[in-house]
């Protein structure tokens, strides 16, 4: 039947629950995020460090190899937190940022700025399931990118390396998650709190990157002018370390800084700043602005 | 399931009135049947129902909109005391530019908090149903609204799935729909590549894919040329006219109004100026008579005011009159055959919305529920 025939009808059939509507918001964020060939070859680039990882694991257990290559045992460094954190988690909270300094900004401030909100929020969805269904971009490839990786190389470890060495590094895994994240959500609220206020993507950018990196220069200025830990509340690499140190049980020449501060408190100002960041993000989102 | 968003001209009327009472919206008792949900900010809460079918009842004859004492505060009064009950099929909102229609909108689509008062849609309040009454409305706004980076099938897509539909019938309903709207052939086009006139083409695609049982249009014809503006009314009077969808237009356009609206809300400074039927008040309204004569002018315009018209003279020879209630028209025959004065012509004048909207200005009444 030709189309001009035809007639408007309103629609009788089922509904999805409202959980659903996160899940459409994040899978069309995501299939938006990929259309940058850059974030395509970013993300394929950062999988090859746990690539290149499980090489080593596996060579490392491969005494055939070692002797090919004439490496004797002594030479070769224990696997365990200190590895784990030197080889994985610190690469990783650096490609965790640049990925997050790349999309984080850009996510919030088109529909701001092409005044989208209406569209959303007169729909049944609110606030919370927009944020959320963008912030499960991040948290999701944020994963594959870190723990999720770093989970695998764990357990080709423990295959190889045998029961005694799951037993004593069973605490691995949780540090690597929980880091990972700690570090994703606290830096993509950011993010989104910098991009519900900056329109442009690239000042969006650089405003983020701003943030991130003068809180760690602020901190340590302020930490060398009055001591204490005062300076490192504005330092989230600080409790990041901090975090870090106590989760995966590192020694302290492992990491090349680790601030004086308690885990408590680390996680008190992830959680203070991620608040704040909520918060500014969900003043931000309206459906519409008032012009008094 | 019924997925087409069209259907064939050809098919049978709608259901009658009783069987439309008697019958329950399947998408609503599908979102009621996935009970209650509550969220501390903005609801997503479903209305917990003991006797579904009853309550349905009570929806199904609740006035479309209903506002009681309704009032926004914006630093200042927005919307001050409104109080009505509209049942209109298509409900035009008037007013003059800063009166209170988008405000009064957004007020229906739960975007603003009311300072006193309440409202409700279909039967549904706003305070407590504003998930369940965001998922039978449809919203087009004034401004240009979309999302970057999409072509416009998929767009309109992802508002059907974010209103609840399946990925399926969202892809489905979004291709119908862009044929609906005379869009078809540039639904594979990025959104920014489209004019102005297609983006209020996709804003209304958006409004309407999910198939809501209210229609919200903020200002749809702005910017539009005229034969845009004529595509677009065209477009609104059949979906006004081909289901049960009803449809709330604000526009400070008193054309566009006139040519879709049965229904008539005056706002004037964040208060309800008037509230009518246009066909009942153009009915039932004062009758003007425009006549022209010949004769003694003086005499006869003496006698009408003897009957009790309200007369004008503006233009010579021409008599504007208002006729009270009990006058007929064959007494102003007589009256005329009396004064020896012949009737050229005579025109009935019925009230326009022009006139309504102005005499709702002037006075400074304010209306009463």
């Amino acid at each position: 039947m030709a189309i001009f025939q035809k007639a408007y009808q309103g629609y009788s059939g089922p509904l999805s629950p409202p959980f659903e509507r996160t899940l459409v918001i994040f899978r069309y964020a995501l299939a938006d995020v990929f259309q940058s060939r850059l974030f395509v070859a970013f993300f394929f680039i950062s999988l090859l460090l746990p690539v290149l990882l499980m090489c080593a694991i596996y060579v490392y257990h491969n005494l055939e190899l070692l002797l090919q290559f004439e490496v004797s045992l002594d030479d070769l460094t224990e696997i365990n937190g200190n590895a784990f954190v030197l080889a994985m988690q610190i690469p990783q909270n650096s490609l965790l940022f640049l990925m997050i300094l790349g999309i984080g900004p850009t996510m919030i401030s088109p529909d701001l700025r092409n005044n989208a909100m209406p569209l959303y929020l007169s729909r049944p969805i609110n606030k919370a399931s927009y944020i959320f269904g963008k912030l499960l971009v991040l948290i999701f490839l944020g994963s594959l990118i870190s723990w999720v990786p770093a989970l695998l190389l764990f357990i080709l470890q423990a295959y190889l390396a045998g029961d005694s060495w799951l037993g004593q590094n069973l605490h691995l895994p949780v540090a690597s998650i929980l880091t990972s994240l700690t570090w994703i959500v606290s830096l993509s609220l950011v993010a989104f709190a910098v991009s519900a206020f900056v329109k442009w993507k690239s000042v969006a950018r650089m405003f983020f990157f701003g943030i991130v990196l003068l809180g760690s220069i602020l901190g340590g200025v302020i930490e060398e002018v009055f001591g204490g830990v005062g300076g490192y509340v504005v330092n989230l690499y600080a409790a990041l370390e901090v975090l870090m140190a106590a989760l995966y049980n590192a020694d302290s020449d492992v990491l090349s800084f680790v601030p004086q501060m308690s885990v408590g408190i680390a996680v008190l100002q992830f959680l203070i700043i991620s608040l704040l960041a909520l918060v500014l993000l969900t003043r931000r989102i309206r459906a519409f602005q008032v012009v008094s | 399931m019924t997925t087409d968003i069209i259907s064939n001209d050809d098919k049978p009327a709608a259901a009658s009135d009783e069987d439309a009472a008697a019958s329950v919206h399947p998408a609503e008792t599908d979102a009621k049947n996935k009970g209650s949900e509550s969220n501390e900010n903005e609801a997503q809460t479903q209305p917990s129902v003991s006797d579904e079918s009853a309550q349905e009842l009570d929806h199904q004859s609740a006035p479309v909109i209903e506002l009681d004492d309704l009032c926004v505060n914006f630093d200042k009064p927005v919307l001050d005391h409104l109080s009505a009950e509209m049942h209109g099929h298509c409900i035009g909102l008037l007013g003059p530019n800063g009166a209170g229609k988008t405000t009064l909108l957004n007020t229906l689509l739960g975007f603003n908090r009311p300072s006193s008062g309440k409202a409700s849609i279909l039967g549904h309040e706003l305070s407590s149903d504003k998930g369940f009454v965001r998922s039978m409305v449809g919203y087009m706004p004034e401004r240009d609204s979309f999302i970057t980076g999409m072509t416009g099938i998929c767009f309109v897509r992802m508002m059907a799935e974010l209103s609840g539909l399946s990925s399926r019938v969202a892809l489905e309903r979004a291709h119908e729909v862009f044929f609906y709207v005379g869009l078809g052939e540039a639904r594979y086009r990025n959104i920014e590549s489209y004019s102005l006139g297609m983006k209020q083409l996709v804003k209304l695609a958006q409004a309407i894919v999910h198939g809501p049982r209210l229609l919200f249009l903020d200002e749809p014809t702005n910017g539009l040329d005229p034969p845009a503006r004529a595509r677009m009314l065209q477009v609104i009077r059949e979906i006004r006219d081909s289901s049960d969808t009803h449809i709330v237009v604000a526009s400070h356009l008193l054309q566009d109004i006139e040519s879709c609206c049965d229904e008539v809300l005056v706002l004037k400074d964040g208060r309800i100026a008037k509230y009518c039927n246009l066909e009942e008040e153009r009915r039932s309204n004062r009758q003007f008579l425009l006549m022209q004569i010949q004769g003694n002018e003086n005499e006869f315009v003496a006698g009408l005011r003897n009957l009790g018209c309200e007369v004008a003279l503006p233009n010579r020879r021409r008599i504007k009159a208002i006729i009270p209630d009990g006058v007929e028209v064959h007494q102003l025959y007589a009256l005329a055959e009396q004064l020896s004065v012949q009737i050229r012509n005579l025109d009935y004048k019925r009230d326009s919305l022009e006139d309504i909207f102005l005499r709702a200005m002037d006075e400074d009444v304010e209306y009463e529920r």
